[in-house]
């Protein structure tokens, strides 16, 4: 309970998966109260004793099915389970009685829906329990809204719930789009990062091999420090913590065979596919979400200047005061890219420049937004012979043949 | 439960900011529509349903006082943020004392929805402070309504089941709505830190690629800046020629050149004395030979280069790194912190060994605490003198490989 409450805190640091088990967690503590009362206030309810035991006994059966779904990480499966839970109650609740209460329930769902953010259960479902909550209130207006005391009440709670439903889903589809905007950032930013990791860790790489160092996962100091900490870890909640030791043998294992071979191999044993499928991520001789991870970490060990107001902006407009400037800084970028190794070569090092095709295409794409202008792209476009003639040579001093 | 983590990287805040910023504007806008729409159904309604003119001017005024607030803090809010957040409070008490008033004139349980409409409006802005307000609010209204005016829901004559119910529900609901909008403030928290988090990464990034790659330009190539001005300094004369103008590029390309050898802004103030220290740390910016902006341009050109998210990427968590993947057994995941601690301490050619100390004070007290599985964090935060220990033995004294 404890663990869940500094989750359920601590949601903006956790993905959208731990997010939406928390959710799902979440709705099925508040079905839990509701199904709760519904054995008391079902004595009230206007059924007959038999159909009251046969939706109390169907409601705790669904409410342990989806318990195990959530237990076996079937999330969405789950979700859709619970909306149709929530409904069940709400139409148990609003025919068997015509208290004021029961038409709560129907905005009791609906919110269940927006806790959800789904776009596509909010209209399908949201739109079934609008209708449906449009005929209550049109069936039960004496009930609900008296005459006498409002006039038109009746259209009152018409337009309300539809206003109510109608503010959620312009909600629901502004967010849609801004996270679908910022996944696209996130995206795209991750992949760039993933590149400058990859030419990081080739620079290590060729250092190791200039000073005939031992590949990192053959390094036995390394093999004894992982192996240690593994099963001191292991141990503190496992009888047999050492048996550890065999996932990190597997570890070791894959770096020499491949993982391919492993998955191939007819005498291993499923179980130990999946747990090396499970351990290819965190390999060591490629950029992996392991290195990844040590390289994000040790970034903030990294020498780095101050904090500036232009410190995420790359566009040469943004930086630099005027034209001359501008246009200087580039022929200086274009000098760099188009003269300077920064990708691959055939031996797998930086030995590669971009050549003068890929880089044009570059710059006359709408990715170059991100460092200049559209005035900026077309001086380059106006003046791409000047730039060819004069700026490609090699970095070196040597005019390239 | 573990303490409040702080995000990691304190120069990423000013980002996440202007991300929350920069998208309140737009809630601004939906949360105007929505008003002006609940002024004029109102508004509407009150003329049709024949109320008197008085309380319809009463009314009125009411929405234009918090429509104009709005309106004005839109205008503001361009020249100080602080005015968003004003107004986010001002508009939240704004409706939701319009709705109380609405439901004293109508004295009618169909009256009784307006406050979920003045929730729903304000949920718009994805607000954990506003939600509170919202929340004690509404509560407070409702247990008014149920205590002192029970007429209003038609509950003076009313069972003990209509009054348990409404109190029981209502607190069902707005638990509901409370869990629903904290979740979705927390979500939009999330999107915004990573967006944050990858741009300050890539800053470090490209610190650290510079940093790594300055061993291979000063061993193995030699950046030759002074081919570099000489072909700028061609090409812009020969431009400037073309459109009939006086060369202004060839003195400040001189300049620069100046720059980048001189190592200290002293040094270049004997050669330019006109130079002022604002100029010369502008102007850093411009060169190419140091690890300055222009150089950081140019490698997050060539790792753009190739970069080209497409559409089924976006969402996708494989792009989420962290040491406890959902689907990971525990030895999976105790194998992947042991691997990730013992790497860190090692060290490589391009990032130096870390301490425990520092290791343990980043980890443990910012969002990175969230990529380790909470079990063996826990462990880590008990015992990480003995994995000081381990390290010691394994890679010798003071943990240094």
């Amino acid at each position: 309970m404890k663990e869940f409450i500094s989750r359920l805190m601590n949601t903006e640091f956790l993905p959208m998966s731990e997010v939406r088990k928390i959710k799902v967690t979440l709705v099925m503590a508040l079905l839990l109260i509701i199904t709760s009362l519904t054995i008391p206030f079902s004595f009230f309810l206007d059924y007959t004793f038999r159909m009251k035991l046969a939706v109390l006994i169907s409601l705790a059966v669904i409410y342990g099915i989806i318990v195990v779904m959530i237990h076996f990480n079937r999330i969405y499966a789950s979700i859709q389970v619970s909306i149709m839970y929530a409904i069940a109650v709400t139409i148990f609740y609003t025919v068997g009685t015509t208290s004021f209460y029961a038409y709560l329930f129907i905005y009791i769902s609906l919110t269940i829906l927006i806790f959800y953010q789904e776009l596509f259960s909010y209209l399908v479902y949201g739109l079934a329990l609008l209708g449906y909550g449009i005929y209550y209130t049109i069936t039960h207006v004496d009930q609900l809204a008296p005459t006498e005391v409002m006039p038109g009440a009746l259209y009152v709670y018409i337009a309300v719930l539809v206003v109510f439903y109608l503010i959620f889903l312009l909600q629901i589809i502004y967010n849609e789009k801004l996270y679908t905007d910022l996944n696209y950032d996130w995206v795209r930013l991750n992949h760039i990062i993933e590149h400058y990791q990859e030419t990081i860790l080739t620079y290590d790489d060729r250092d190791r091999r200039e000073e005939h160092e031992p590949l990192i996962y053959e390094n036995l100091s390394f093999q004894k420090a992982t192996d240690e900490i593994s099963v001191f870890i292991a141990e503190q909640y496992q009888k047999h913590g050492s048996d550890i030791v065999h996932v990190l043998d597997l570890f070791t294992y894959i770096h020499e065979r491949g993982l391919d071979n492993i998955l191939e191999n007819e005498e291993i044993s499923t179980a130990m596919k999946k747990v090396a499928h499970r351990l290819d991520k965190y390999l060591l001789n490629r950029r992996t979400d392991m290195y990844s991870i040590v390289l994000n970490f040790y970034s903030e060990f990294v020498d780095t200047e101050d904090y500036r107001e232009n410190r995420y902006t790359y566009k040469l407009n943004d930086l630099f005061a005027s034209q001359v400037e501008r246009l200087i800084g580039l022929t200086m970028l274009y000098q760099y890219l188009v003269n300077e190794p920064t990708r691959k070569d055939r031996w797998e090092q930086i030995g590669r420049v971009i050549d003068e095709e890929t880089l044009d295409a570059f710059f006359s794409s709408d990715k170059m937004h991100e460092f200049l202008t559209s005035e900026q792209r077309r001086f380059y476009q106006e003046n791409k012979t000047l730039f060819e003639k004069f700026l490609i040579h090699n970095g070196d001093g040597e005019e390239r043949l | 439960m573990p303490a409040k983590k702080s995000y990691a990287f304190a120069e990423a805040k000013d980002y996440r900011d202007f991300l929350e910023i920069k998208h309140l504007r737009t809630k601004n806008h939906l949360v105007l529509v929505a008003l002006a729409s609940y002024m004029l159904f109102s508004g509407l309604y009150l003329l049709l349903a024949g109320y008197p003119g008085m309380w319809i001017l009463k009314l009125m005024i009411g929405f234009f006082v918090v429509l104009g607030m709005n309106i004005a803090s839109l205008a503001y809010g361009k020249e100080s943020p602080q005015f968003y957040e004003i107004n986010k409070h001002i508009t939240t008490l704004g409706v939701f004392s319009i709705s109380v008033a609405m439901i004293f004139m109508f004295q009618a349980p169909a009256s009784i929805p307006l406050l979920f409409l003045a929730y729903a409006i304000c949920a718009v802005y994805q607000d954990i402070k506003v939600l509170l307000v919202s929340n004690l609010y509404m509560i407070f209204t409702l247990t008014m309504i149920i205590i002192g005016f029970p007429e209003y829901l038609h509950l003076i004559d009313g069972s003990l089941e209509s009054v348990l119910g409404m109190v029981f529900f209502f607190i069902v609901f707005v638990l509901m709505l409370t869990g629903s909008s904290f979740i979705i403030a927390k979500q939009k928290r999330f999107f915004y830190n990573q967006i944050a988090l990858q741009n300050e990464l890539e800053f470090r990034h490209l610190d650290l690629l510079m940093q790594t790659g300055k061993k291979y330009v000063n061993e193995h190539r030699v950046l030759n800046l002074e081919m570099y001005y000489e072909k700028a300094n061609e090409m812009l004369a020969v431009f400037a020629k073309s459109i009939d103008i006086e060369n202004p590029f060839e003195e400040k390309l001189a300049l620069l050149k100046d720059l980048e050898k001189a190592e200290s802004f002293q040094d270049a103030k004997e050669k330019h004395p006109d130079l002022t220290e604002k100029e010369w740390n502008r102007l850093q910016d411009l060169l190419i030979g140091k690890n300055t902006k222009l150089r950081k341009i140019a490698l997050k050109i060539a790792h753009t280069v190739d970069v080209d998210v497409k559409k089924r990427e976006i969402f996708s968590e494989t792009y989420y790194k962290t040491l406890q993947h959902q689907n990971d057994s525990f030895e999976t995941k105790v194998v992947a912190f042991a691997i990730f601690y013992a790497l860190l301490r090692k060290g490589s050619n391009v990032i130096r060994p870390l301490s425990d100390e520092e290791i343990h004070d980043f980890l443990v007290n910012t969002d990175f605490y969230y990529l380790v599985d909470r079990r063996v964090m826990k462990v880590y935060e008990h015992d990480h003198d003995v994995f000081e220990a381990i390290i010691e033995e394994a890679y010798g004294e003071g943990g240094n490989a």
